[in-house]
């Protein structure tokens, strides 16, 4: 049970259809659907951001001195073995509108050979299932590298008026970071959280968020780690669409729970503390160490 | 001043630009009205700023900011940049250092919309004899340092590199273009954002090493690669060329 029983939330109104339209990017449209992103960014400063990759393949082994360096150390040994399948991203301004006229969320579909990736039975398996097309991911994705030149100077990285929305972010802003700096990821997880701050200077973890919300409302029942984006969806009463399954449908998810808990809240969280209090927290990354704001 | 202003503008010949779709300079906006300050304060505002040294910075600094408020912005930015950074290259560092000590983003905004108002004379000029090498060098490195060298991104809606070169190619204007593009890059040097291997850096690079192959430039410009290449501390054979410049219509598809 969370805080929509209790019920100071009102429940969640669904915008639109027409927002709510996900659109496929492959190598043949990406370089235009990155003019349209530049033109929107102005207008619509909020961005979320979710990755489909195959699932972590290794453990890191030795001695660490926080869990949070274990977790990093595990998140920064996949990313760098692994490729994303697919990066999906959404646009909206800080009160959840779209655009109403065209998609403002993309999926990015990266080129993704699976003969030449590690990966694992199992996990292709479920690739297969996942509605992603294996075909199309070879001969005609996204070229990883001509996609990070687009986003660096999109107006969405580096830019202090763009708000980076994650949820569990270490993944997403892993893989992001990754293809951004076109190197092996940082040795330590302090490298990354200064990497992280210098290209998405305001960042939000919805995962954080929520569970102080939901910590707040039912102090008996702390958040426990099954709770996803899709419960934060059911709390808020955003219907299971089959729009949200995919990694696009994910983005979407995302910023509309956030813009939707920040209205809301009034930017504050139930203690009062402002949200901001939580930009660039990152849930088991640095959330024992916050950085200064 | 009037009688001065009318003789200057005399003297100029008339200037006739070329469209240039991937050099846009947009309005700096501001929420404060700009003015231009009444003489007293810019006297003591240039007095400061002709006395004013990396030595004695810290002392002097203040002087200067707080004699300029955000209404004086605008102004103050056409005076660095025109009267200043454009003919004095030497004293870059010194200027950034100043612009910077007001901690104000929109100082900072205000400063790059103006450097690129500046650029864009001087790269669109239709008559390349009308282009002072040394001012477009100059404002170029200027614009480098006020960005890349401050991890501050060139927006692809202001400048868009790459498409830039491969149309210059196409005109005959990379004797312009690529002076202009070498001297910015060259500030990735000291941003940890922007030297390679940052993506968006070595996308440049790798038009600019298709271009030096195949362009049948003159000496000078491949001189300016391989300074450019130095400076980012980098072998020209670590990177491939591009494949860009035969194709008919890479600059439209690389603008969408």
């Amino acid at each position: 049970g969370g805080f929509a029983n209790g019920s100071v939330l009102p429940p969640m109104i669904l915008p639109p259809l027409n927002h709510m339209i996900t659109r496929d990017v492959w190598k043949d449209n990406l370089h235009n659907e990155f003019v349209a992103i530049r033109r929107l960014i102005k207008q619509f400063n909020y961005v979320s951001v979710s990755t489909e990759f195959i699932g972590t393949m290794a453990r890191p082994i030795g001695n660490f001195e926080t869990k949070a360096d274990y977790h990093y150390q595990t998140m920064r040994s996949n990313v760098d073995l692994l490729n994303p399948v697919q990066m999906a991203i959404s646009l909206s301004d800080a009160n959840g509108n779209k655009p109403d006229n065209e998609p403002s969320t993309w999926q990015f579909n990266f080129q993704y050979d699976v003969d030449t990736e590690m990966i694992s039975g199992e996990s292709l398996e479920l690739l297969k299932t996942s509605g992603v097309n294996l075909d199309m991911q070879r001969e005609s994705g996204v070229d990883k590298f001509e996609f990070a030149q687009l986003m660096m100077d999109s107006g969405l990285i580096m830019e202090p008026d763009t708000t980076w929305i994650t949820y569990h972010a270490a993944y997403d802003i892993g893989f992001l970071v990754h293809i951004l700096m076109n190197d092996m990821m940082p040795a330590t997880r302090q490298e990354f959280e200064q990497w992280v701050v210098k290209l998405m200077p305001s960042l939000f973890d919805l995962n954080l968020i929520y569970n102080l919300v939901h910590d707040f409302k039912n102090p008996q029942q702390p958040a426990s780690p099954q709770y996803s984006l899709n419960t934060l969806g059911d709390e808020i009463g955003i219907p299971r669409l089959l729009i949200f399954t995919t990694t696009g449908g994910q983005a979407l998810l995302m910023i509309l729970s956030f813009c939707y808990l920040s209205k809301i809240c009034m930017n504050k969280l139930p203690d009062g503390s402002p949200f901001s209090r939580y930009k660039n927290v990152i849930y088991g990354i640095n959330d024992d160490q916050p950085p200064a704001n | 001043g009037e009688a001065k202003k009318i003789e200057q503008s005399a003297k100029k010949p008339s200037v006739e630009f070329l469209p240039m779709p991937f050099f846009v300079v947009d309005e700096w906006k501001s929420d404060v009205q700009q003015e231009t300050p009444p003489k007293q304060i810019t006297e003591k505002v240039l007095f400061i700023a002709n006395n004013i040294t990396m030595d004695n910075f810290s002392e002097k600094i203040s002087g200067l900011v707080n004699l300029v408020t955000p209404a004086y912005y605008s102004w103050l930015a056409n005076y660095l940049v025109n009267q200043r950074a454009k003919t004095e290259p030497n004293y870059h560092p010194l200027y950034c250092k100043i612009f910077s000590a007001f901690k104000s983003r929109a100082l900072h905004e205000c400063i790059i919309k103006t450097t690129l108002r500046q650029l864009y004379g001087c790269l669109a000029a239709k008559d390349k004899n009308q282009i002072d090498k040394k001012i477009l060098k100059n404002l170029s490195s200027w614009l480098g340092m006020v960005t890349l060298g401050m991890d501050y991104p060139i927006r692809h809606s202001n400048v868009s590199f790459r498409e830039l070169l491969l149309s210059a190619y196409r005109e005959d204007r990379l004797d312009i273009i690529v002076p202009f593009v070498t001297k910015v890059l060259q500030n990735a040097a000291s941003s940890k954002v922007f030297r390679p291997p940052n993506p968006w850096t070595i996308g440049i690079l790798q038009v600019l090493l298709e271009l030096n192959e195949k362009a049948n430039w003159k000496l000078s410009l491949t001189f300016e690669v391989e300074v450019l290449f130095k400076a980012l501390n980098i072998s020209m054979t670590s990177i491939s060329p591009s494949n860009l410049i035969d194709a008919p219509t890479s600059v439209e598809e690389l603008s969408g």
